[in-house]
């Protein structure tokens, strides 16, 4: 049976003021603690299964997972390696942020079966990354990439747009210094506002000075141009790869392929059902240390549910939704059932259809949650 | 029940001078109720009249009173409604009394609907008591409200009780005079039953039940009974007084209140002001005064969540048990699905209905504009009446169309004239008379247009006169205007719900502010939304929601995918609660803000 792993791995450095990940800062004590736990979990997890599962992609995020000593990640994939069974060809990926990368450590960690890295780079502007708070500057990520580039054949760069103060010209610089790089994969994400962070109360306050709704919208369009003209093809909403490149872990996500994630807060899909572990990361020691229950939720999702997430998921790709297999699969005939709606995306020019696809148009690609909303029952 | 021991009165009070204090103290008094039974305005038994300080409901209570004398009496208080919706009610429940207690504030004085009130209670001949309450407070006035009243009702000023219901000051002086100057009841036992219906509850297991007064004859067990209005006959089951709860008797004889049950499937048979007789004897003549009531301001009324359809049509059923003066039928519209169109009595009836609804019955509704009624002429010379603006035939049927004009009093401090004029022209009155109630305050009449006072007029007159201005008004007839119908169009779909009848002088302020409106309230969606208010097919005003730009999530979250699809589980949940008009989707606020649009 095929599998995705993720590990959770929730330290950083020092924690972004726009971030609502699981992540503290990095309390070494606990960290050797909380390895202890995952490997724990791995274990019991895998020794419960009758049968013999397959790792196609081994996933490392976080937090900064480079935050780790290289011996502590090595020891944890080890696991995972004599847990599951691990073909050759498996994409194993490491998250990991500038200044966390000596090259001893960068040599150590892709020598124990990492070969995928992706850099949390953000931007190359030292006044951005000081208002996104990173603990890094753009000299380090040059310096780090250097270092990455000797080692891995297969590297993604990460990039927020839609930054306090940013204007289409400073993210263009962004884009092309990227570029300048060569990665085999870049994320551009839109920088979001999340509920309970430092940012959002800037925000409440009418303080944090974002570019307005018509900047971020030309940013984004300017990443997919830029992008695409130098020969990345935008495989999902924010996400664009060399051929051949596309992250297999985070695809599975998105086909809805069953995946497990070990560590606190982690997800999992798994035979029909999601649960996620409990977020807490002294409680998720703690918990493991009494040899209790490390999950929070789960539930087994119902086939609306399934249609819900099936045509969520399916529009993030540009490749779009099979109409044929949530038909057959599902038992779910979008272009019946919505007949009005689908009719009158496409007419409009929001949506494409071909063969029995349908998928995002450009137009469609920058309002894509209003379209996702008129089309799930 | 000997009738020269009976006293029926009333108390007619402006709202907050006390009248629900008063009737406490009579009870209190009295020892009609165990203490444990006693609490504050404990007529007033509606959360909704207790919360808003009015009566919505008429109550009568009967208490039994040995005066100085020795004698023992039945006091019957029949408390009215208190609002200018209720006018015919209030008039029937005076109707079935002999005197009545008029109650004024010491720091506030006599107001307008005060006024109306009483001339009511002399147009039935009732034996009026003057009582200033609230003779405690620092702000009282005693010595002009004296002479107002003693203006008002040509009384010397001993005839006038000083009172505080609220310190017990004066309470059985009062009770006193009710059984000196108000007389006992007239008719007689030997008279063919006469029995007037003041008002009528429901109870789900016997049905409705009337209150009434027994103006001639009397009424016991078995009798066989008949409505006059519509000629139905019933075998009573039991007759009773009213003490909060029904209490049962033998009998009810001429000059007494109380209740009959007779297995009255349904309000709408126990109309105010009908008269009850006997079948085998009957009256030849009805009590006078009888009207069918009629509704003055209409609204559609639909289920928020248009799945609660079946649920709203029974707990209206339900409400309309208990609510004769609530009419309601069937209609669909466009944007807001299947509803009905219902008639009130006023905005402040709407206005309860609607909450009542809400509280009692767990039903959350959309109400349309409210409109009046319009009377409308067609080429052919047919009249249609129409309660329903977008059922107004078009421009070219139509001859004419005339809206009900009512008769407006306003009682204020003269130094406000000014500014009543002015709120009265802006809204197409016409001025009348002005009389001078005392030395500083004015009693003003106009004729208006009806549907200029259902909205904020009150609330305008209020706040123009410092909340001094007291408003009082009655149907008078229809009267021809320019009127035109203003439709919504929402990217060419006119809709429906959104349509009204207005003074063509006020169409383009009206349907410009409601654009406006529109605008701020109707989310930006995949497309543009034009937002037209048109005269026949001439676009007046018209405001553009522009399309949305922007709206992607662009992180997904890793593999917490449930976290993504609750948010649009939750999204959508939020947009069932909208309207669809054409493609357009419109929250339910856009239908309720309205009412507040500036006319």
């Amino acid at each position: 049976m095929a599998l995705g792993i993720y590990i959770h791995i929730p330290f950083c450095l020092s924690k972004c003021p726009y971030c609502d990940f699981n992540s503290i800062v990095l309390d070494s004590g606990l960290a050797e603690e909380y390895v202890k736990s995952l490997l724990k979990e791995i274990q019991t997890f895998s020794e419960s299964q009758a049968v013999s599962m397959v790792a196609k992609t081994i996933y490392f995020g976080g937090g900064t997972p480079s935050i780790l000593k290289a011996s502590q990640l090595s020891e944890i994939l080890e696991t995972v390696f004599s847990s599951f069974e691990v073909k050759s060809d498996a994409e194993i990926s490491l998250e990991a942020n500038p200044g966390t990368l000596a090259k001893e450590k960068v040599k150590k960690l892709r020598k124990s079966g990492f070969n995928r890295v992706s850099l949390g780079v953000q931007s190359f502007g030292d006044k951005e990354l000081k208002i996104l708070g990173r603990a890094h500057n753009s000299k380090q990520v040059i310096k780090s990439y250097k270092i990455l580039r000797k080692y891995f054949n297969n590297l993604s760069l990460d990039l927020i747009f839609g930054i306090p103060g940013q204007s289409l010209k400073t993210w263009s610089e962004n884009l092309n210094m990227a570029l300048k790089l060569r990665p085999e994969h870049l994320s551009v994400y839109s920088l979001t506002i999340e509920e309970g962070t430092p940012f959002y109360y800037l925000w409440k306050q009418g303080k944090l000075g974002l570019p307005d709704e018509e900047g971020v919208r030309k940013m984004y369009l300017e990443g997919i141009n830029l992008l695409k003209a130098q020969g990345y093809r935008q495989y999902e909403l924010s996400n664009f790869a060399c051929k051949g490149f596309e992250c297999q872990h985070n695809l599975r996500y998105w086909q809805g392929k069953e995946y497990i994630g070990f560590g606190a807060g982690a997800h999992s899909y798994f035979q029909g059902v999601r649960w996620g572990n409990i977020r807490g990361i002294k409680e998720y020691v703690e918990l493991s240390e009494k040899n209790s229950l490390l999950i929070d939720f789960r539930e087994r999702l119902t086939q609306s549910q399934k249609i819900n997430e099936f045509i969520l998921l399916g529009l993030r790709m540009t490749e779009g939704i099979d109409l044929k297999k949530l038909k057959e699969d599902l038992n779910f005939d979008l272009e019946k059932f919505k007949k009005e709606e689908v009719g009158e995306l496409i007419k409009k020019k929001f949506l494409k259809k071909e063969k029995e696809r349908l998928r995002l148009s450009r137009k469609g690609i920058l309002v894509s949650d209003s379209i996702i909303q008129k089309l799930v029952p | 029940m000997d009738q020269r021991y009976i006293r029926n009165f009333s108390i007619i009070a402006h709202i907050d001078h006390g009248k629900s204090t008063l009737a406490d103290r009579f009870l209190e008094f009295t020892h009609t109720l165990p203490p444990r039974e006693m609490r504050e305005q404990v007529l007033d038994n509606m959360d909704l009249e207790r919360e808003r300080g009015i009566t919505i409901k008429a109550h009568a209570i009967r208490m039994d009173y040995k005066n100085e004398e020795g004698n023992e009496y039945i006091l019957n208080l029949i408390d009215t409604p208190g609002h200018v919706d209720f006018t015919y009610e209030v008039s029937r429940s005076l109707a079935a009394c002999e005197g009545a207690l008029l109650v004024v504030d010491a720091s506030q004085g006599v107001e307008a609907q005060t006024i109306s009130n009483l001339f009511l209670a002399l147009e039935n001949n009732l034996a009026i008591i003057p009582i200033i309450n609230k003779i405690d407070l620092p702000g009282a006035q005693i010595d002009l409200v004296k002479n107002q009243l003693k203006e008002l009702l040509g009384v010397e000023e001993q005839e006038i009780i000083l009172a505080s219901a609220k310190q017990g000051i004066g309470i059985e002086k009062i009770l006193e005079r009710i059984i000196q100057k108000i007389p006992p009841p007239s008719g007689a036992d030997t008279n063919p039953l006469k029995g007037l219906i003041f008002d009528s509850v429901f109870d789900q297991y016997r049905g409705a039940i009337p209150y009434i007064k027994i103006k001639d004859g009397s009424l016991k067990k078995g009798d066989r009974i008949k409505f006059f209005s519509n000629q139905k006959e019933y075998d009573v089951d039991e007759v009773g007084y009213l003490r909060l709860k029904l209490v049962p008797t033998e009998s009810l004889s001429v000059g007494e209140v109380g209740y009959v049950i007779a297995n009255v499937k349904n309000v709408t048979d126990t109309k105010v002001g009908d008269t009850i007789t006997s079948a085998n004897n009957p009256a030849t003549e009805p009590l006078p005064g009888f009207k069918d009531i009629k509704s003055m301001v209409f609204s559609g009324f639909y289920p928020a969540d248009s799945e609660n359809y079946a649920e709203l049509r029974d707990a209206m059923d339900k409400l309309k048990m208990n609510d004769a003066s609530l009419t309601f039928e069937p209609e669909s519209s466009n944007a807001l699905g299947f509803g009905f169109r219902c008639g009130f009595l006023g905005l402040l009836h709407l206005e309860i209905v609607q909450e009542r609804l809400r509280r009692e019955y767990g039903q959350p509704i959309i109400a349309t504009v409210p409109n009046v009624e319009y009377r409308v002429t067609l080429k052919d010379g047919k009249i249609v009446y129409i309660e329903n603006p977008a059922l107004l035939p078009p421009t070219d049927k139509v001859e004419k169309i005339e809206e009900p004009f009512v008769l407006v009093q306003i009682i204020s401090p003269s130094e406000y004239i000014g500014n009543i004029m002015k709120l009265v022209m802006e809204r197409r009155g016409v001025y009348k008379t002005t009389e001078y109630v005392d030395k500083t305050r004015v009693s003003l009449h106009f004729d208006l247009p009806l549907s200029e006072i259902i909205f904020d007029f009150y609330d305008k007159l209020k706040s123009i006169t410092r909340g001094y201005a007291s408003l009082d008004y009655e149907l008078e007839d229809f009267r021809e205007s320019d009127l035109v119908k203003l439709s919504i169009l929402i990217n060419g779909d006119p809709v429906d719900a959104l349509s009204a009848i207005v003074h063509r002088g006020k169409a383009y302020f009206w349907g410009r502010n409601l654009c406006q409106k529109l605008r701020e309230l109707i989310p930006r969606q995949l497309f543009e939304v034009a937002i037209q208010a048109a005269i026949g097919s001439k676009v007046i005003s018209r405001e553009t929601v522009s399309p949305l730009r922007k709206n992607v999530t662009a992180k997904c979250y890793g593999g917490d995918i449930t976290r993504k699809r609750k948010l649009l589980e939750r999204q959508k949940e939020g947009k069932k609660r909208m309207k669809q008009i054409g493609s357009v989707e419109i929250p339910q606020e856009a239908f309720l803000a309205i009412l507040q649009v500036e006319r």
